[in-house]
């Protein structure tokens, strides 16, 4: 029986060895993105050329913006990933509680030669997009609706709409169909009761609406004629315009916001001296245009609109004839409310 | 390989009779060690202590000692606390941002009164960098006026103690006044009791529809030819085999707008646009129905097996109507497998998670799907935590129905 | 007018029976035109016929390495659960020591505990260890979700093992050690490998747990169904779908032949 028990326990010990065995430690630069073409459009614009010119390997993973899962691997003083695409606010947090690393000037260059909102103490921008107005006029003929309160017309546009299945990002277009300019949507979202009057506003719409979880989801639905319009980000929209030959139209006159995502350097990461090289590179406005130039999200520095492609300019949420209907995404609001307002949401889908 | 053996160096037939004996006790238990020793580190503790988070407020409690110890005597009426809680807060949030943990108390305090991480978050910087080092009060108060606010104190006041019952109020749609009663929530946040009977009423309907329609089958099963009948659980056994992931998928595939139900159906000229088929709690009843029906068959078939069945012919052969002669005699016998499969159906509904999620609306997310969404998207394990304890105990009690049913359905066939 | 009767209802029972087995089975066939289609999404009826899809999934690195994957973590899983497990139903079904229908009950737990609860649990525990996206929280995790078949099915093969037989053989001058390999070993095998298939195929086919402790690099094959299914169903997911379930049919075949086998040896 001993014999028998000593026999077990050393396969035990042969078994564990032979999984644990880990991977990180020796290797390329993890940066972490938003998935799908995202992706797709930073590796050929921007990444494979830096390990053309350097010979730096640089492997891409994708997330879902979970600051959490940043915390978990500082905490834990495991830190897998070097750069991760952060919305806004998650960088706000995770830079006041020292998540990600500040980032030098020698690093990022002249903070001043950036555009508002797209420098910060611990990121630079990778991506400034907008979430817009978006239908098919396969499914639509003639005249299109024009404005956020026309997606709420279910009697002139009839058919189902798609919309984003959470808070942020939603709650600003659902404002402005209840006739807020965009300028003052978080004024009125801040007062008491403004909350409430969104939510009475989704009440509204709420039978005709698909909810979607990611833009695939959004886009295939758009596509096969499940929602006649969505709400999307701009780019995923033009894509498919340009790449599929799809018959949408993107309404920026009804309105929108855009927010900027930022390249943050995780603490502790792994390969931290060659992810500073990295974003050194990648601070060089014409390395930055290689994105917007496969992409339509525009990037931090100023001059990088000289290397991007006139056409591909007039398609960016920040091109003079289509910024002057929008307005930023307002990260402290989303900072404070965030985790309240995502709750009540699900709380309030799942009634 | 036999070290026994020369060890004791007698004859293996002397030896093999005391040496089991011997070893009868804790030679065995020592081979039941390593998996009893395993489960309580990989299964056991980490279930423990997540469901321990639902009570749990010792993150507030050990990041801010001296300012739980500060605010002992404090009470709501004082307004503003005076120096010497504030000095304390400011080192507390000193010590707890070089830890790296005042994003975690940020969150914490956030999460009962929003509005207030920013401001957590920027104090413990600056306390860091020793700027409330003299004359704390007013140097915070200059800084952010919104130490001002009573409601911030009292926030941090209410959960100086070592465990809250806010998560698990909250999982029942509750909260603590500033009085400190319990009072509902505001109509348009409360959830959680509705998802909770949404979640047994899904569980129900589908253990029902199971049950019905298995019956039938099982009665097929045992009344052909053995060869018939192992061919016909082999089959019902085949999709078991195949993950309930595939199974889902399938069902996706089978209702989206252009899938094969709908094309089918526009082939035939039966519809002209596609139906909604998918997301609906329809969809969710077909696809937890085709998952779990195999499972209610079985256990139905392994009781009849063991039923005689000449009562029933008895019954009939005294003329007895057959429904009433099934009902009065046939039912109480396979009484107990119904129940079993029931059991069975019942509780692995009550804990689904995937197919919910991919082929339901939001009208069709059960307990699960929420405990999932505070872990990966709000982060708030007390509230994950308190719905995990809700549905163990909605386990833990039908269970308990189960055992008294089977009781007396045992009562009464003995009677 | 009994017989009459008695003949609709059988009619009825039989046909309701074809009709649930459709239900539960034809789905299963359904998706063979789908994933076989040359267009790129699913709508069916299929613009034509062609194996791009499953080449897609044999050939792409992300598919190929979440097969890696799978199998990695499956067959690490299954030794441990299946070591553990056989100890465990020896030591379980032989001893007489206190607490045993308490140790049943603890290896039972994995079986009914609630599959969100477990991920939750696992996610929040690896993570203060540092080993969320680390393929050993997931091998322990699987291991301990498969351990209870593997003692159900080998306690359910030492039921019927004759104890006489390892007095038989150390009466014959076997040493225990060897007793055990050449006379335990062999009879309760079939209930070992049908254990071990089973708790392979538990770890093959779980995406709950995965998907809270995976991150991408590690993904197995079913959470990348998952997020792909998120995502968008494409045509490689309902291949790779046909693809896992011929996989189980395999293992299920293989299973059925390793009992015929021991139920033809016991009676020999």
């Amino acid at each position: 029986m001993r014999m028998r028990c000593a026999l077990g326990a050393a396969m035990l010990m042969l078994a564990v060895p032979a999984v644990s065995v880990t991977w990180a430690e020796e290797g390329p630069i993890t940066v972490v993105g938003w998935g799908g073409n995202w992706d797709k459009a930073y590796k050929e614009g921007v990444w494979d050329r830096y390990t053309e010119k350097t010979g730096t390997k640089i492997v891409i993973e994708e997330w879902a913006g979970e600051i959490a899962k940043v915390r978990a691997q500082v905490q834990s003083g495991n830190v897998v990933w070097d750069l991760v695409a952060a919305e806004a606010p998650s960088v706000e947090i995770g830079c006041a509680e020292g998540l990600f690393e500040p980032l030098p000037a020698s690093v990022t260059g002249d903070p001043a030669s950036y555009l508002p909102g797209t420098i910060h103490e611990c990121g630079v921008a990778s991506d400034t997009w907008a979430t817009i107005l978006a239908y098919n006029a396969d499914r639509i003929k003639g005249e299109g609706p024009k404005s956020w309160a026309d997606y709420w017309n279910v009697e002139k546009f009839p058919g189902k709409r798609g919309m984003l299945a959470q808070a942020q990002y939603t709650l600003e277009n659902v404002m402005m169909a209840d006739g807020v300019p965009p300028s003052e949507v978080y004024n009125e979202l801040r007062k008491p009761g403004g909350v409430d009057r969104a939510f009475a506003k989704l009440d509204q719409i709420r039978p005709h609406v698909v909810w979607w979880n990611t833009s695939t989801q959004a886009m295939q639905n758009l596509a096969s004629g499940e929602v006649v319009m969505t709400d999307q980000y701009n780019a995923r929209v033009s894509n498919d315009i340009e790449k599929e030959g799809k018959n949408y139209v993107i309404v920026w006159e009804a309105g929108f916001f855009y927010g900027t995502d930022l390249w943050a350097l995780v603490k502790g990461a792994p390969h931290r001296e060659a992810t500073l090289k990295l974003l050194t590179w990648f601070s060089e406005p014409q390395n930055q245009a290689g994105f917007s130039n496969l992409y339509a999200y525009g990037t931090g520095r100023k001059e990088a609109a000289d290397f991007v492609a006139k056409e591909k300019l007039d398609q960016l949420p920040t091109a003079p004839h289509h910024i002057k209907h929008g307005a930023s995404y307002d990260d402290a609001f989303w900072v404070e409310n965030k985790e309240s307002l995502e709750e009540r949401f699900k709380a309030w889908l799942a009634q | 390989m036999t070290g026994t053996a020369v060890w004791t160096g007698a004859p293996s037939a002397l030896r093999a009779r005391p040496f089991a004996r011997r070893f009868r006790g804790w030679g065995y238990a020592a081979c039941v060690a390593p998996l009893v020793i395993f489960l309580v580190l990989t299964f056991l503790w980490p279930l423990g202590r997540f469901l321990y988070l639902a009570v749990d407020n010792s993150d507030i409690v050990d990041n801010l000692p001296r300012t739980v110890a500060a605010l002992a005597t404090w009470q709501r009426a004082d307004g503003v606390p005076g120096e010497d809680v504030f000095g304390a807060l400011a080192q507390d949030l000193a010590d707890a941002r070089s830890r790296k943990t005042d994003g975690i108390v940020a969150q914490l305090i956030n999460q009962r009164l929003v509005g207030t991480r920013y401001l957590i978050l920027k104090t413990a910087k600056l306390a860091e960098e020793g700027a409330f080092e003299t004359a704390p009060r007013a140097a915070m108060l200059q800084h952010f006026p919104e130490w001002n606010r009573v409601e911030v104190w009292s926030t941090i006041a209410d959960d100086s103690a070592r465990l809250t019952d806010f998560y698990l109020l909250s999982s029942l749609d509750l909260r603590r006044t500033a009085e400190g009663s319990v009072a509902p929530a505001p109509a348009g946040q409360a959830v959680f009791v509705q998802v909770l009977l949404r979640t047994i009423w899904i569980s129900v309907v589908v253990t029902l529809v199971c049950a019905v329609v298995a019956l039938p089958v099982a009665h097929a099963i045992v009344a052909v030819g053995p060869t018939a009948s192992r061919v016909l659980i082999a089959l019902i056994l085949f999709p078991l085999w195949t993950s309930l992931l595939i199974r889902t998928v399938i069902w996706i595939i089978l209702l989206q707008a252009n899938g094969p139900v709908n094309g089918g159906l526009q082939f035939l000229g039966i519809i002209v646009e596609p139906l909604d088929l998918i997301y609906t709690r329809t969809s969710l009843y077909i696809a937890m129905v085709q998952v779990l029906l195999p499972m209610m068959i079985l256990s139905i078939v392994a009781v009849m097996r063991r039923t005689p069945k000449d009562y029933m012919k008895a019954a009939l052969s005294l003329g007895a109507p057959w429904f009433t002669a099934w009902r009065r005699v046939q039912l109480p016998l396979i009484m107990p497998g119904i129940l079993a499969g029931c059991g069975i159906v019942f509780v692995f509904s009550l804990g689904y998670y995937i197919t919910p999620a991919l082929i339901g609306g939001p009208k069709e997310q059960m307990i699960s799907s929420f405990i999932a969404f505070y872990t990966n998207n709000t982060l708030n394990w007390g509230l994950a935590a308190a719905l995990s304890i809700q549905l163990l105990l909605l386990l833990v009690l039908t269970w308990c129905a189960l055992m008294l049913g089977r009781g007396l359905v045992a009562r009464r066939s003995a009677a | 007018m009994t017989f009459r009767a008695e003949r609709v209802r059988r009619w009825a029972m039989y046909s309701h029976t074809l009709l649930v087995l459709a239900f539960l089975l034809l789905p299963l066939l359904v998706i063979v035109p789908v994933s076989l289609t040359s267009g790129n999404t699913l709508i069916f009826p299929t613009p034509g016929v062609s194996l791009r899809w499953y080449e897609e999934v044999v050939t792409d690195p992300r598919w190929v390495g979440a097969l890696w994957n799978s199998l990695l973590v499956g067959v690490s899983s299954t030794m441990l659960a299946t070591i553990m497990g056989v100890l465990a139903a020896i030591g379980l079904a032989w001893g007489s020591f206190p607490g045993r229908k308490l140790i049943y009950a603890v290896a039972a737990a994995p079986l009914v505990a609630p599959i969100v609860i477990v991920g939750v649990a696992s996610f929040s525990f690896y993570a203060t260890l540092g080993l969320v996206g680390n393929r050993l929280s997931l091998v322990l995790t699987h291991a301990a979700l498969a351990v209870p078949v593997v003692l159900t099915t080998v306690t359910a093969s030492l039921a019927g093992f004759d104890r006489t037989l390892m007095r038989a053989a150390a009466s014959l001058g076997a040493g225990h050690a060897q007793a055990v390999v050449r006379v335990l070993l062999p009879l309760i095998a079939p209930g070992v490998a049908t254990g071990a298939l089973i708790a392979f195929i538990i770890s093959f086919d779980e995406v709950v747990v995965a998907s809270f402790l995976s991150v991408a690099e590690q993904r197995t094959l079913p959470r990348l169904i998952f997020s792909g299914v998120r995502e968008s169903v494409s045509p490689a997911i309902a291949a790779a779908a046909i693809l896992l379930i011929a996989f189980s049919a395999c293992l299920l075949g293989l299973v059925g032949w390793i009992q015929s086998r021991s139920k033809r040896g016991a009676r020999l």
